[in-house]
């Protein structure tokens, strides 16, 4: 049950990070998101840094920024914006927004596996089994939110180079289980 | 979370063949952090912002309560969704719409409007909207940031109103004044004050017919950072000096003595910076209060020069 399409074969000769691969289920209600046509190109599992990393460490500081800002509900937070933009930027903004009105904040640690699925110059895709299994709403005073629990979310991420400086641009994250 | 399952109906060669999705009666919010930025609960009826929703279109066919009739507070003073049916006025700090969704006004930095796409041109309004299912199949949809409704509120209530009527507020410019006038002096007391009009309380009214509120800013505290390091917080405009007035008195409510020059400031002057808090209450429709404040700033170029001459006149 462990392995699914969910992760293209070919980037795993990507050395990003000594995360463990055990990220990508088949989602228990016999979920099957359609997988759109990935490119994977070949060119981009050379090991030397270059725009994929970039893309990578963008991603991935975009994560920290949100986890860390969630902690609180802050959307000026301002590593948010050193790392997102655009839409990606709007919706982790607008959902800390939300989360502020509700009272709501976010503990707990993000595992993230990204893998770089398309990448040139200017702009990298970028394929990932974002688990928030740990990662849980609370209430401001203290208790979990509510008694749902977390998953693991397939999420697809466009990071895009402005004036050399890698930030993601937009990402859609899907429902727990997809991955 | 919200589920969906979807059934392949037999074989390739079917004509038709689609994919039927079921929307089971669940809770559309994950428990975990996520939940806020998953697209998936966008929706054309509640669209979360950095959300694709022509990307998305067809992915969602939660049960939308369309229909524009329905009514809020309607003779009865009931509040109704589209179909008719009584639901809350208020739920969870929010009031209802006419759509039968939930509206509830939203206080945002000047950065948090920029990164949501900046602030639109005209009357309006930010808002949580929250649309919540009622029969089974229906999905609860919202928490995915503010949405920006232009033209009127899409709800009345006092608190609405009361939003409306600080947006109309105009504060007065912040005119500083720091005296004696000239190039202060290291070691003598500067008065630290503000034009009266920049210290004045100021009132605006939003209403509809029916229900009326007036806000008012009330000036409560000036932060005068001096632009060496140093604040002063002055609780009134200050007193002006007077030409005549001992150089060795201090202010009597705001006054400040700088222990350097400028010189080595940039430009050769310390900016001076004032900012001034005023806190805003509303009164009308029966209630009374006081919602998030306003704040305005100033600044003075001031140079602080070594000499010891002593000012006569």
């Amino acid at each position: 049950m462990m392995i699914r399409s969910c992760l293209a074969r070919v980037t795993l000769a990507l050395v990003l990070a000594a995360v463990a691969l055990a990220g990508c289920r088949s989602g228990s209600g016999g979920k099957q998101p359609t997988a759109p046509a990935r490119s994977v190109t070949p060119g981009a599992s050379a090991s030397t840094a270059g725009p994929g990393d970039a893309a990578v460490a963008a991603y991935r500081g975009m994560w920290a920024a949100f986890v860390e800002a969630a902690k609180t509900s802050d959307p000026d937070a301002p590593d948010i914006r050193k790392y997102a933009m655009d839409n990606a930027l709007k919706l982790i903004v607008g959902g800390l927004v939300s989360n502020r009105e509700q009272g709501k904040v976010v503990k707990g640690n993000l595992v993230l596996n990204p893998k770089v699925t398309a990448v040139s110059t200017t702009e990298a895709t970028i394929l990932d089994c974002v688990d928030a299994t740990n990662w849980l709403e609370y209430k401001t005073s203290g208790e979990l939110w509510d008694n749902k629990p977390g998953g693991k979310h397939r999420t697809t991420a466009t990071v895009k180079a402005v004036d050399g400086t890698w930030k993601v641009s937009s990402f859609n994250l899907e429902g727990t289980g997809t991955c | 979370m919200l589920t969906k399952v979807p059934l392949r109906l037999a074989g390739a060669g079917l004509a038709g063949l689609m994919a039927v999705t079921l929307l089971l009666a669940a809770p559309a919010f994950a428990g975990d952090g996520t939940g806020s930025v998953d697209c998936s609960q966008s929706t054309p009826q509640n669209p979360m912002p950095g959300c694709d929703a022509t990307a998305r279109s067809g992915d969602h066919s939660g049960t939308t309560t369309g229909g524009k009739a329905g009514g809020q507070r309607a003779g009865d003073r009931k509040c109704r969704n589209p179909q008719g049916q009584e639901i809350p006025c208020e739920r969870d700090g929010a009031w209802a719409g006419a759509d039968g969704c939930y509206y509830k006004p939203v206080d945002l930095s000047a950065d948090s409007i920029a990164a949501l796409g900046g602030q639109p041109s005209g009357e309006g309004g930010w808002y949580e909207k929250t649309c919540y299912g009622t029969g089974p199949g229906d999905v609860t949809t919202g928490f995915g940031g503010p949405v920006w409704i232009a033209g009127a509120p899409p709800v009345v209530s006092p608190q609405v109103l009361a939003r409306q009527a600080r947006a109309r507020l105009t504060l007065p410019d912040v005119a500083v004044r720091v005296n004696p006038s000239g190039d202060q002096l290291v070691g003598l007391p500067s008065w630290l004050s503000l034009d009266p009009a920049s210290w004045r309380p100021q009132s605006a009214t939003a209403s509809v017919p029916g229900l009326s509120v007036t806000a008012t800013a009330t000036p409560t505290q000036a932060v005068w950072s001096m632009g060496n390091g140093d604040s002063v917080v002055c609780h009134g405009p200050g007193t002006p000096w007077k030409s005549g007035t001992d150089p060795m008195a201090a202010s009597p409510d705001c006054g400040y003595r700088y222990g350097r020059s400028s010189a080595g400031a940039p430009g050769g002057a310390y900016t001076v910076t004032v900012t001034i808090s005023w806190q805003v209450t509303c009164a009308g429709a029966g209630q009374g209060g006081t919602i998030p404040g306003l704040t305005t700033t100033g600044a003075v170029q001031v140079r602080v020069a070594e000499s010891q001459t002593v000012i006569t006149h």
